[in-house]
């Protein structure tokens, strides 16, 4: 029995050395090249601002100036698009694309990378005519009172957002006696200002029957003293599950998950096609 | 030769046995030191090489037992071995009452003689996939802080866990929610506590615990994967006692009593003390405390009649508010529990008919509130069960059980903010039937054939389902013999699995069909050096619809209508859940010596599990997280003072246990993310995105599902036990290491960014698990 405690003596030592340490991560090869789609078109509004980027590879430098494809095959409905280098993006050259309400339109993209040639094509439709914000200007609000904004819903359309953007962020207007993190002067640096600075809200699932929808921006939106413009959009099913699914990858545990892309047919394009209707807001937050 | 020996000698009986007369042996096996039943203990009639096990009673019967003298053996793990002579009169009552004495100052390592059960009788007896534990080898086993049932179940092999976080028992692939734990009979939906870290079985209370982690039988159904069952003391019949430990996150209690000829009492309560100490003093450390309790009383109403009385509640309790001396600031609230409680009356009809009732009650809920962004979670599920099991004993060669039960599950979601209204509640039925019958057709052979029927019912539909169940044991020789069982399974209760946040069950519906699972297993069992089990297992299991939460969830699931303040609200549960298929497969190897100044287990575990879910992986299969191929569990705990000292002499010396447990796992699947791109959340937000001085704000996107495999997980743990008896009370000072290597096993990968000269580079940092965690504590026994 002593010998076999004197064994296991032995195999434990071995396993204290082996339990040690600080395993280390080398993560495999997992890029595959995807066309970045990011393109909206609004009814009534010209075709621009289409932009065609492309995928990187993680744990490798990657010069930001590459990244842009500015030799990508872009059609409309058919119609080519041609880049503009003024604003790194695609768009109608001839002006004679006409964007119409409750219409669907298809984007395809052809387009090399990594040697690799690429193709993808995705589909919108339009919201219908109808939305609209009531009051464009909501003038100043004191720091903790309530931030609502109302507007007339479109027929059909029961996704809504609305971008909430400090004009003036910096670090002196950072409202640091706040009620979620209160934050010491000091503690709070510009690296810090991309965090807060854009926020946005989401009205999922409305009741689109009724003639008017209000929705208030949350404290939690708003981390400056200082202007703000708000946009709000009428959006599609694939404006929807961008929003909602596309950077909405990671959980809680660090683990992936896949994002809704399926408006994406072959599986070659990532990112979002989508279309919407929108309508500015502006208000100004004092202490 | 030795089997043509038995068979005829098998023959001879049964020759015999039809001619000569033939009565029962029947009785009861106790705890000689507090006159508590004895659950699952082995009687054997040497001469006839067949035996009983004991039931929950502590009652067993050989039935059909020739006219004549014997000897009969008892034993049970962590007992010494006893053994009766009796002559069996067909006119007599033929009862033998067997008083076991605990091993405490047993000195000699158990030696097989004529007079006691078989190392590879006991295994025989044993079902496929079964292991069992008792209060002793639980709290052998080196944990975190304090001794845990589940963490200790996760040593076993075939039974894996996610993380140092979690007590979640992974059952051969299967996923917890389709593991059924019974408390003294009773439910428990929700088993853990601290967001996984613990679970809620108070080990002080628990007199054993089965796991049947596969192919069980026809008295066992409504989840796919595992059975847990756990019975608590009863109390002491014969005096007070009462166990108390402190440890360093909490303390328990533990206090048992006879009532006279009546019967006896149990007590328990434990409860963390986080709230009252530490979080005092230190801000960031939250409110927050667990506790749970239990109460059992037995009633001795005869030696046909015991009625055992239960119940158990536990409680979670979170509350968060940094900045206590503002009401406007932010505030989380939470909580969470169970709340069981169980009346089980048992009956010996005759000698050879034994039934059970049970009337039982289970209630988990959670409820949640974060009131600065109104929002509110209120979650329960409520189970009440009625269930009959009967057993019946005709021959030696045949046994039957049959019974049955009706459950009435009443669940209820809400789910309050201002963008939207969940409200969904139910009343559902599960009605089961069983039966089942064990033959031994030669003393070779066992076979186990049973059939389980459900009706399972809500005012929208009806589901009915059957499942054949078969268990087949043969003896190869006297040292070993092989297993081989399967069955059809089927599950109605679904289980939402959210990380920190407590589970919520919903059951089948018209939306939500209920689970099947298909389990073959095939085991061969010997008896190696008198004292030694080696246990060897494959298995194969197929799953058909098992459900996963739909992370995106909000955009699947169109609302049912709208509430007067023009909300969207849920009534159903019909987007909530991805559908799938899997498959699992694998081979145990298990050595185990439960007996002498040595114990423990070294075990072995290959298993491969895949999924296949139409919305996930673009339909490929994948393995799920808790999928881990290769897992090595070497348990052991020393007598120190019996292996290095002078043999114990009386119950007032002192001795010195030193545990062990170490791990090896293969690393969790995970999905890293394949690659980074830019777009931004809306468009307005591009420009302001890349004319900063910062990282611009990328997105990630996933590559192949659960395609990387994480670091081999790795652990030892160790700790290191003081007993001292007193002539009244024993002291137990306890101190434990838990990962005294001080390994990072990896929790998961996070992605950092950082701008070297203009360019963007991506940096993965390991979240790890527990570090080294050192404890100490105290056990008193008076």
């Amino acid at each position: 029995m002593k010998r076999l405690a004197q064994l296991f003596l032995v195999a434990l030592v071995g396993a204290a050395f082996f339990s040690c340490g600080d395993p280390t991560i080398e993560i495999d090869d997992a890029y595959e090249p995807k066309i970045v789609v990011e393109a909206y078109v609004y009814p009534e509004r010209p075709v621009e601002k289409i932009h065609i980027t492309r995928n990187f590879p993680l744990n490798e430098r990657l010069d930001l100036s590459t990244f842009i494809v500015d030799d990508a095959t872009v059609l409309l409905d058919g119609a080519p698009l041609v880049f503009d280098a003024a604003t790194q993006s695609y768009k109608d050259a001839s002006g004679a694309l006409a964007i119409d309400y409750d219409t669907e339109y298809t984007l395809e993209v052809t387009a090399t990378i990594d040697g690799v040639e690429l193709y993808d094509k995705a589909t919108t439709r339009t919201p219908k005519a109808g939305f609209e914000v009531d009051q464009s200007d909501m003038g100043t609000v004191k720091y903790g009172d309530e931030i609502v904004y109302t507007y007339t819903p479109s027929d059909g359309t029961d996704f809504y957002a609305a971008s909430v953007i400090a004009d003036s962020a910096s670090v002196e207007t950072f409202i640091y006696d706040n009620n979620y993190f209160p934050t010491e002067e000091g503690d709070f640096d510009e690296t810090g200002i991309n965090r807060w600075v854009i926020q946005y809200v989401i009205d999922l699932n409305i009741d689109y029957t009724q003639p008017k929808i209000s929705k208030e921006i949350e404290g939690t939106e708003t981390w400056f003293y200082g202007p703000y413009t708000t946009v709000v959009y009428a959006g599609d099913d694939n404006m929807m599950k961008w929003l909602m699914t596309g950077k909405n990858v990671q959980q809680m545990d660090g683990n992936f998950l896949e994002p809704r892309m399926e408006y994406f047919e072959t599986g070659d394009a990532i990112g979002v096609f989508g279309s919407a209707i929108a309508d500015t807001i502006r208000f100004r937050i004092v202490p | 030769m030795q089997r043509i020996t038995r068979t005829a000698l098998f023959v001879v009986l049964a020759f015999v046995g039809a001619r000569a007369q033939t009565a029962n042996i029947s009785g009861f096996v106790y705890d000689a030191s507090n006159g508590e039943a004895l659950v699952g203990a082995n009687v054997y009639v040497n001469e006839l090489q067949f035996g009983a096990s004991t039931n929950l009673s502590g009652y067993f019967v050989v039935p059909g037992v020739p006219t004549g003298d014997y000897v009969v053996s008892c034993s049970y793990v962590g007992y010494e071995s006893q053994s009766e002579k009796v002559t069996v009169s067909a006119s007599a009552e033929n009862s033998i009452t067997f008083e076991l004495a605990p091993q405490e100052v047993t000195t000699e390592e158990v030696v097989v003689t004529a007079d006691s059960i078989r190392t590879s009788e006991k295994l025989f007896v044993k079902e496929v996939s079964k292991m069992e534990l008792t209060l002793e080898q639980i709290n052998r086993v080196p944990q975190a802080v304090e001794a845990d049932l589940l963490r200790t179940l996760q040593t076993m092999p075939g039974v894996t866990a996610v993380s140092d976080f979690s007590s979640a028992l992974y059952v051969r692939g299967g996923t917890p929610d389709q593991n059924l734990f019974l408390m003294d009979g009773a439910d428990v939906y929700n088993p853990e506590h601290a967001f996984g870290i613990f679970s809620t079985f108070n080990t002080n209370a628990i007199k054993k615990v089965e796991i049947s982690k596969g192919g069980f039988g026809a008295e066992y159904g409504g989840r796919l994967s595992s059975v847990l069952d756990v019975v608590n003391d009863d109390g002491n019949r014969k005096e007070f006692e009462g166990t108390v430990n402190v440890s360093m996150i909490s303390g328990s209690a533990t206090l048992q009593a006879p009532m006279g000829d009546l019967g006896s009492i149990s007590a328990s309560f434990r409860r963390t003390y986080i709230d009252q100490t530490l979080a005092k003093a230190i801000d960031d450390i939250p409110a927050y405390y667990f506790y749970d309790g239990n109460v059992k009383a037995f009633f001795d109403l005869g030696r046909n009649d015991k009625l055992s009385v239960s119940f158990f509640t536990s409680k979670d309790d979170l509350d968060m508010k940094p900045r206590s001396d503002d009401e406007n600031a932010f505030e989380f609230d939470y909580n969470w529990g169970n709340m069981t409680g169980s009346a089980n009356w048992r009956h010996i009809f005759t000698d050879q008919l034994f039934a059970s009732f049970w009337l039982t009650g289970s209630r988990f809920e959670s409820d949640m509130e974060l009131e600065i962004m109104d929002m509110y979670e209120d979650n329960y599920l409520s189970d009440y069960t009625f269930k009959a099991a009967l057993e019946y004993y005709p021959s030696q060669s045949l046994n039957l059980k049959f019974g049955g039960e009706q459950k009435l599950f009443h669940e209820m979601y809400k789910f309050d903010t201002d963008f939207n209204y969940v409200d969904v509640e139910n009343n559902k039925q599960l009605s089961t039937l069983y039966a089942s019958s064990t033959w031994r057709p030669t003393p070779l052979w066992e076979i186990d054939l049973g059939a389980r029927g459900y009706m399972f019912s809500d005012p929208d539909t009806t589901i009915m389902n059957g499942e054949p169940r078969l268990t087949v044991k043969y003896r190869l020789d006297e040292f070993s013999s092989v297993k081989a069982a399967g069955g059809y399974y089927h599950q109605y209760m679904h289980r939402i699995p959210r990380l920190f946040l407590a589970s919520i069950w919903a059951g089948a519906s018209k939306h939500v069909p209920e689970s099947s699972g298909i389990h073959a297993i095939l085991g061969y069992q010997r008896e190696v050096a008198g004292v030694y089990q080696l246990e060897l297992e494959a298995y194969w299991k197929h799953y058909k619809n098992l459900f996963t939460f739909n992370e995106h969830t909000g955009v699947d699931a169109p609302p049912d209508g709208y509430d007067e303040r023009g909300r969207p609200m849920y009534t159903d549960l019909e987007n909530i859940f991805l559908k799938g298929n899997g498959n699992s497969y694998g081979v145990e190897a298990m050595l185990r010596k439960d007996v002498g100044a040595i114990t423990g287990w070294l075990s072995y575990a290959y298993s491969r599990t895949l999924h296949d879910f139409p919305t996930i992986n673009r339909s490929e299969e994948f393995p799920p997280r808790h999928d881990r191929e290769h897992v090595v569990n070497a348990v052991a705990n020393f007598n120190l003072t019996r292996l290095f000292g002078d043999e114990p002499t009386s119950k007032t010396d002192a001795t010195w246990n030193f545990g062990t447990s170490f791990v090896f796992a293969s690393g969790q699947p995970i999905t890293t993310a394949g690659s980074a791109y830019f777009v931004s959340s809306l468009p307005d937000q591009r420009d302001l995105v890349f004319d900063d001085k910062s990282v611009p704000n990328y997105t990630l996107y996933p590559g192949e599902i659960n395609d990387y495999r994480m670091p081999p997980y790795m652990r030892l743990d160790v700790s290191l036990t003081y007993t001292k008896n007193y002539e009244t009370w024993t002291l137990e000072p306890y101190l434990q290491i838990f990962n005294v290597g001080y390994r990072r096993n990896v929790w998961y990968i996070q992605y950092n960014e950082k701008l070297e000269d203009g360019a963007l580079k991506q940096e993965v940092e390991n979240i790890t698990m527990l570090p080294i965690l050192p404890s100490l504590g105290v056990k008193i026994k008076f």
